[in-house]
């Protein structure tokens, strides 16, 4: 009986610890992500861009006005912080 | 083969704590707490809705029974209200939370003042619990108003905070943007009149920068003297002058994007 339980235990801790991975692994992919209707800015630019083009300066300073214009867009007004209404007067004076 | 099976065991144990760590005490999100509040409101509306039946006919019947079912009726509608309540403050300060997190917003007095609410809410429910009577109501109810009064004006200051902080962020990354031109502008070895032109419409385009600082500049002052009289309105004015902001910082690029192009 000893010995079985000496073979099973190691077994099943080693499969206990692949679920865990795995489990784990989804639960990080789930926490991660933050969605909302108000799309925050994205961070800020970086300072340098390695570009192959002609003009690498012109086309990184395109693309950061391109970003900022995404982010202008995707920038609206979140209705759900407005607080709702409750009734606090239950009118019920006795 | 004894250590080996001590040692598994100890594993198997700590390997099964922490897994349940890991798998179930995730924070919730805004988006979690949004959820719930849109569940408890549902809830809060059918008891509302359960209350004005009951208080119509305790209104016209005036018996004890009737009294009972009201009474029971005002205790399902207050704890529903206050979960409500709890819900909507806990979403609120997560979303600042996150907004921080991105937007690198220092203050932490909202999340004091937010955490006494949502101390006072989980005691109040209790307090809903033990109520006996229709006159006890009353006061309840309007120490919960007071609450809620100041648990709104916080909502209304996370939606000016967030507005103010992301048009503050964008037009950040502008400012970067106009080093870079600038900085292109002065090393670039072109010397023709395209190069001059450019700086011309730099020199325009800078007072519409400026214009927007102070603008922030006057949102951030109005965010500052938010009060639960006037939260309402002024976050709806921080809003409106957000909007001219963007549109302003949107005017700027457009003339950015002419002045690269002209440049290439």
């Amino acid at each position: 009986m000893k010995k079985i339980l000496m073979i099973i235990l190691p077994i099943f801790f080693i499969l206990s610890f692949f679920i865990i991975i795995i489990k784990y692994k989804k639960g990080a992919e789930n926490s991660v992500t933050v969605s909302s209707p108000t799309q925050f800015p994205s961070p800020t630019i970086p300072q340098e861009q390695i570009l192959i083009s002609p003009n690498p300066v012109l086309d990184e300073i395109d693309n950061d006005l391109k970003k900022i214009e995404t982010d202008i867009k995707k920038n609206r007004d979140d209705q759900r912080l407005n607080p709702p209404t409750f009734l606090l007067d239950l009118g019920i004076m006795e | 083969m004894r250590k080996i099976f001590f040692v598994s065991v100890f594993l198997l144990i700590f390997f099964f704590l922490s897994s349940t760590n890991l798998l179930f005490a995730q924070e919730k999100t805004s988006n979690d707490y949004y959820q719930d509040l849109l569940k408890n409101f549902q809830i809060y509306q059918d008891n509302l809705s359960i209350f004005n039946v009951k208080k119509s006919r305790h209104l016209s019947l005036q018996t004890v029974d009737t009294g009972v079912e009201l009474l029971d009726a005002v205790k399902n509608l207050i704890l529903s209200e206050i979960k409500s309540m709890s819900s909507y403050t806990h979403f609120i300060r997560s979303y600042l939370a996150e907004a921080t997190l991105i937007l690198n917003y220092q203050e932490n007095y909202l999340y004091v003042k937010l955490d006494d609410e949502i101390v006072f809410l989980r005691l109040a429910e209790e307090r809903a619990k033990a109520i006996s009577s229709l006159t006890e109501v009353n006061d309840f109810m309007q120490e919960l108003a007071l609450h809620y009064k100041t648990i709104s004006s916080m909502g209304y200051q996370v939606k000016a905070i967030v507005d103010i902080w992301s048009v503050t962020k964008i037009f950040e990354n502008l400012k970067v943007d106009t080093d870079k031109i600038l900085n292109y502008i002065n090393q670039t070895e072109r010397s023709d009149q395209v190069v001059f032109a450019a700086k011309d419409k730099l020199a325009v385009l800078d007072r519409n920068i400026k214009s927007v600082d102070e603008q922030i500049k006057n949102i951030e002052k109005m965010q500052s003297k938010i009060t639960s009289v006037n939260a309402k309105d002024t976050s709806e004015n921080i809003k409106n002058i957000k909007i001219k902001i963007l549109d302003e910082i949107g005017k700027v690029i457009d003339g950015y994007e002419n002045i690269v192009l002209s440049l290439r």
